[in-house]
């Protein structure tokens, strides 16, 4: 199945070199494929590459549309939407504990 | 190399030089000057005959693995957060779409090199020409990677660093990550950058390594020069410094974070010779300043420059709330004075964009800048005044100028707290101080009765006194803290919080320098505010004056 979520991305983070990176990892511990876009129109990119990531160069406060084909997508959409958004996310826990 | 290296005249020092450049990573340094040139990163030597594709293919693959296992063996030995600044690099050398363009410019004939350096430059270039700065600070490490993977190709011994025994101010047009970390950095090194950026991976390296370093120097002719000092905390760096610079610098313990072990005088009473206790506190960029010290060393922290939250972008709520936390921790108790965000022209703070100025120094700075932009002034209150909760914290504010600024800060800070409490977290409402830096404030002091302290800013109060800028070389001789007109108003300043029942400190670069105690201690103060570096030397200079005369 295919799913797609929209997220804004919080005001101070834009994803550039560690939170790339970070997202690569979430997206690549689910088996279903995530692309991301800033158009719903697309085009998309695979969210598990970093090199495609960087270069598309999502900065602080834009909106990304996220798309996810496979079985896990669903888990997987809720894990990307808590790590990259501002407010709350509905459905899925938060992926990384508050520790210090 | 070009440049042939003539050998210095022996008999003659040179003129010192001066470059005020922006401060990247806190700290003193005065070492023997290094000079870094320029890695030839051009892909390649021209020998472009045909190449064998296949020859050229299973050579670049090999260098990329090879570079990739470089860059893993240093993540091995690196902290958490070198670690992480390297994982970056390696998932993009792990991405096989990094190296996509270089397969097909191989098929066609090219060599490895260039089809390597082909394959990289346009993402480099994106990145630099992105208006973003912190995209932008991420081409140096791409540029990083590109070169390892061609010094891989070309066989020539990883990085082109001439390793010293001992101390080195490494000056260089910039430099990379990995060149960071393959460099041995022995205690009271430092660098200093032509370019460069307070947001590159390489500042938050020398930050956490307490490197100190400054970047953005610009054109800066090293020929002849031997011995260079470097102020990180003030974006100073002098080659071939006069010998008066020099014996101040010999008082500072080199290396801050050896300072509770190596120096006696760190750990021992801030007292005068005479027996009166002075309260000695510390100004601090970040907690990571703090490594290795122990509290019990100071009076707690004067000045923590709230600045550093803000050089990877703008911070959450919750960041800063943690980072003014984990000062408090490290306090144990003490007092904990965090200065609001003093953002300006002459300050820039990546992903604000702040006014274009004739004259900044002059223009919408510290607390102007914060009222002109509630949002991000709030959003610092709230902070605090959650972290207030768990210790005693201060909040000072930078560039007053007039009473109704300190009420509108108070106003801000009291809506914080209610706001905070209607939403069920725990607030607390800091004591609001007033930082003296504007002679306004400075002249009239008793228009603040309001201030639950004052802080005396000796720095940028000398520069308004005197007219000249500090950033200013061509001027640097009137930028003279010890002038009477400057230590008359501190005079003042200590009489009136005195008559006000308002406590005074100083928390300038005037406090940590040994010329300058004895006529900050006959203007009446008995508190003040030092770099962790100065704070032995401040302890022992101190013991060896008295407050009974002048």
């Amino acid at each position: 199945m295919t799913l797609t979520r929209t997220v804004r991305l919080s005001a101070d983070n834009g994803l550039h070199a560690r939170p790339a990176v970070r997202v690569t990892q979430l997206v690549r511990s689910f088996c279903c494929a995530v692309e991301i876009s800033l158009d719903a129109a697309g085009p998309w990119i695979d969210a598990g590459s970093i090199v495609k990531l960087m270069a598309a160069r999502l900065l602080p406060g834009s909106l990304v549309h996220l798309r996810a084909t496979g079985t896990d997508a669903e888990a997987a959409l809720a894990a990307l939407v808590s790590l990259l958004g501002d407010g709350p996310s509905d459905g899925g826990k938060p992926s990384n504990p508050s520790g210090h | 190399m070009e440049e042939s290296q003539a050998i210095p005249v022996a008999t003659e020092m040179p003129v010192a030089t001066e470059r005020k450049g922006q401060a990247a990573a806190p700290g003193l340094a005065l070492a023997p000057l290094e000079e870094l040139l320029p890695t030839l990163s051009k892909g390649s030597p021209a020998q472009e005959t045909k190449a064998d594709p296949d020859a050229e293919r299973s050579r670049l693959e090999q260098a990329i693995r090879a570079a990739i296992g470089g860059l893993n063996a240093l993540v091995a030995q690196a902290d958490s957060e070198a670690g992480e600044i390297l994982a970056f690099q390696v998932a993009m050398l792990e991405d096989p779409n990094l190296a996509e363009p270089a397969w097909q410019a191989i098929a066609t004939g090219s060599p490895a090199g260039s089809a390597w350096t082909l394959a990289t430059a346009p993402l480099i270039a994106d990145f630099e020409g992105s208006g973003d700065a912190l995209f932008a600070a991420r081409a140096s490490d791409l540029c990083d990677l590109r070169d390892r993977v061609l010094t891989e190709l070309n066989g020539t011994p990883a990085g082109p660093l001439k390793q010293q025994p001992g101390a080195t101010v490494l000056l260089a047009d910039d430099l990379s990550p990995s060149q960071f970390l393959s460099w041995t950095w022995h205690p009271g090194s430092a660098i200093a950058l032509r370019r460069g950026s307070a947001a590159s991976h390489l500042a938050l390296l020398a930050r956490s390594r307490g490197i100190p370093m400054v970047v953005g120097l610009g054109p800066l002719d090293a020929a002849g020069h031997q011995l260079a000092l470097v102020d990180g905390d003030s974006g100073r760096v002098v080659l071939s410094p006069d010998p008066v610079e020099q014996a101040r610098m010999a008082h500072a313990p080199k290396d801050p974070a050896s300072l509770s072990a190596g120096d006696p005088y760190v750990m021992g009473p801030a007292r005068t010779g005479d027996g009166v206790a002075i309260n000695l506190q510390l100004n601090i960029n970040g907690v990571e300043e703090l490594a290795g010290l122990n509290p019990g060393c100071c009076d707690g922290i004067g000045l923590v420059r709230s600045e550093f939250l803000f050089s990877q972008g703008l911070p959450r709520e919750d960041q800063q709330f943690q980072a003014y936390r984990r000062i408090l921790e490290w306090a144990n108790g003490q007092s904990v004075t965090i200065r609001t965000l003093d953002a300006g022209g002459d300050k820039p703070i990546p992903g604000l964009s702040l006014p274009e100025e004739a004259n900044p120094f002059l223009g919408c700075r510290g607390l102007r800048f914060s009222l002109a932009h509630p949002a991000l002034f709030e959003l610092q209150l709230r902070a605090l005044a959650r972290a207030a909760c768990e210790g005693d914290l201060r909040i000072l504010l930078p560039m007053v100028t007039l009473p109704a600024e300190l009420d509108a800060a108070s106003a801000l800070l009291d809506k914080a707290v209610a706001d905070l409490r209607s939403e069920g977290l725990p607030a607390r409402r800091p004591p609001l101080g007033v930082m003296v830096e504007v002679p306004a404030v400075a002249i009239k002091p008793e228009l603040f009765s309001r201030a639950a302290f004052f802080s005396i800013g000796s720095n940028d109060l000398t520069q308004y006194v005197m007219a000249a800028a500090r950033d200013n070389t061509s001027v640097s001789s009137l930028h003279d803290c010890a002038h009477p007109a400057v230590t008359a108003l501190i005079e003042q300043v200590v009489k009136a919080g005195a008559s006000l029942g308002i406590p005074v400190s100083l928390c300038g670069d005037m406090a940590g320098d040994s010329n300058h105690l004895a006529a900050l201690l006959s203007a009446g103060l008995r508190r003040l505010s030092v770099a962790p570096t100065w704070l032995g030397a401040t302890k022992r200079h101190l013991a060896q004056l008295s407050c009974g005369r002048s």
